[in-house]
């Protein structure tokens, strides 16, 4: 039967990524205009959290209940993460609300009204406004070289489905 | 720690059909419809089984095919924002002009008509003689999104 420790351990991944898009929302909120940071130090705060209790409740905790509560809240993290990511830059996204404001719009206007040269202006003015690059004179410098983790990362997944770019 | 590693077992698995399926006969079992069939039978298991370790492994093994779901279409199609950091870090590419000439050539550039593309093949856009439409259910979604973007205060990159 389960017991009241088995049904809080159940809960604490959910309820930590509640806290944490709480925590957000404070910082969006009344501190930072920076999204990425306060994504960042939300979840940060609510991982260190997690292991103070993991730590404090680890004489009655099994390996795999320790597992369970932090791949379950990295999980919800990284899932909280891209639907807070997806309003923001998806090309998706994008194109359905220009349908909605403009409904019957023809294939050859969307592509007229938001075309390549759009989608990179406005990927370096976030990019540029996320720090992760920089501007000196007409020339784009990284200014962030942690992004590459994720890139190579990607790239060799790339290589491992075998996708050509 | 036995569990765990089943479970490690499970994760790889579930990693390696899906990168013998892309690579070798281009499908990509990441759709709706399989995540949801999933989360249906570990539904019943969870409910019958009255186990809570079975119950931690099925919303662990649930979580993880939703992040799957979630991540692998990036990879598939990587967006505009990434191609700009490769040309700038791996092609050594800092000049904006051509910056900007190189990723128009690369195939990112066709990322507008790619996404419309999908789009319309997921059965978020009808399509008729007038022109495009959204679906009911597209309207719910993005009235789903927009309330993300009222309540945390964000601003979308364009519209």
């Amino acid at each position: 039967m389960p017991t009241k420790l088995h049904i809080y351990i159940i809960f604490l991944p959910f309820i930590s990524i509640f806290l944490s898009s709480i925590l957000f929302l404070f910082f969006q909120l009344f501190i930072n205009k920076k999204y990425l940071l306060n994504l960042l130090i939300s979840f940060f705060l609510i991982s260190f959290s997690i292991l103070f209790i993991i730590y404090k409740l680890s004489p009655n905790l099994s390996d795999q209940q320790i597992f369970y509560i932090i791949f379950a809240y990295l999980c919800n993290s990284y899932i909280f993460v891209t639907l807070i990511q997806m309003p923001i830059s998806s090309l998706q996204l994008t194109l359905l609300r220009i349908i909605r404001l403009n409904p019957g719009i023809s294939r050859k206007k969307i592509i007229k009204r938001y075309n390549s040269n759009h989608v990179f202006d406005e990927r370096i003015k976030r990019l540029e406004a996320t720090n992760i690059i920089y501007k000196n004179r007409s020339s784009l410098f990284l200014k962030n070289k942690k992004i590459l983790l994720y890139l190579n990362f990607l790239l060799i997944l790339k290589k491992i489905f075998n996708i050509k770019n | 720690m036995q569990v765990i590693s089943n479970f490690i077992a499970f994760f790889l698995i579930y990693f390696f059909i899906q990168i013998i399926l892309y690579r070798y006969f281009k499908i990509n079992i990441n759709k709706l419809f399989i995540v949801l069939f999933i989360i249906g039978i570990s539904i019943i298991i969870g409910f019958y089984s009255y186990s809570i370790e079975l119950l931690m492994n099925l919303i662990n093994i649930n979580l993880m095919i939703i992040c799957f779901w979630l991540f692998i279409p990036g990879v598939i199609n990587h967006g505009p924002a990434l191609e700009i950091i490769y040309l700038i870090a791996n092609k050594k590419i800092n000049n904006e002009k051509k910056l900007r000439e190189l990723f128009l050539k690369s195939k990112v550039s066709r990322a507008v008509e790619k996404r419309l593309n999908i789009n319309i093949s997921s059965n978020l856009i009808k399509f008729d003689k007038e022109g495009l439409f959204i679906t009911k259910n597209t309207k719910k979604m993005l009235i789903f999104f927009d309330l993300i973007k009222k309540i945390y205060r964000l601003k979308s990159d364009a519209y």
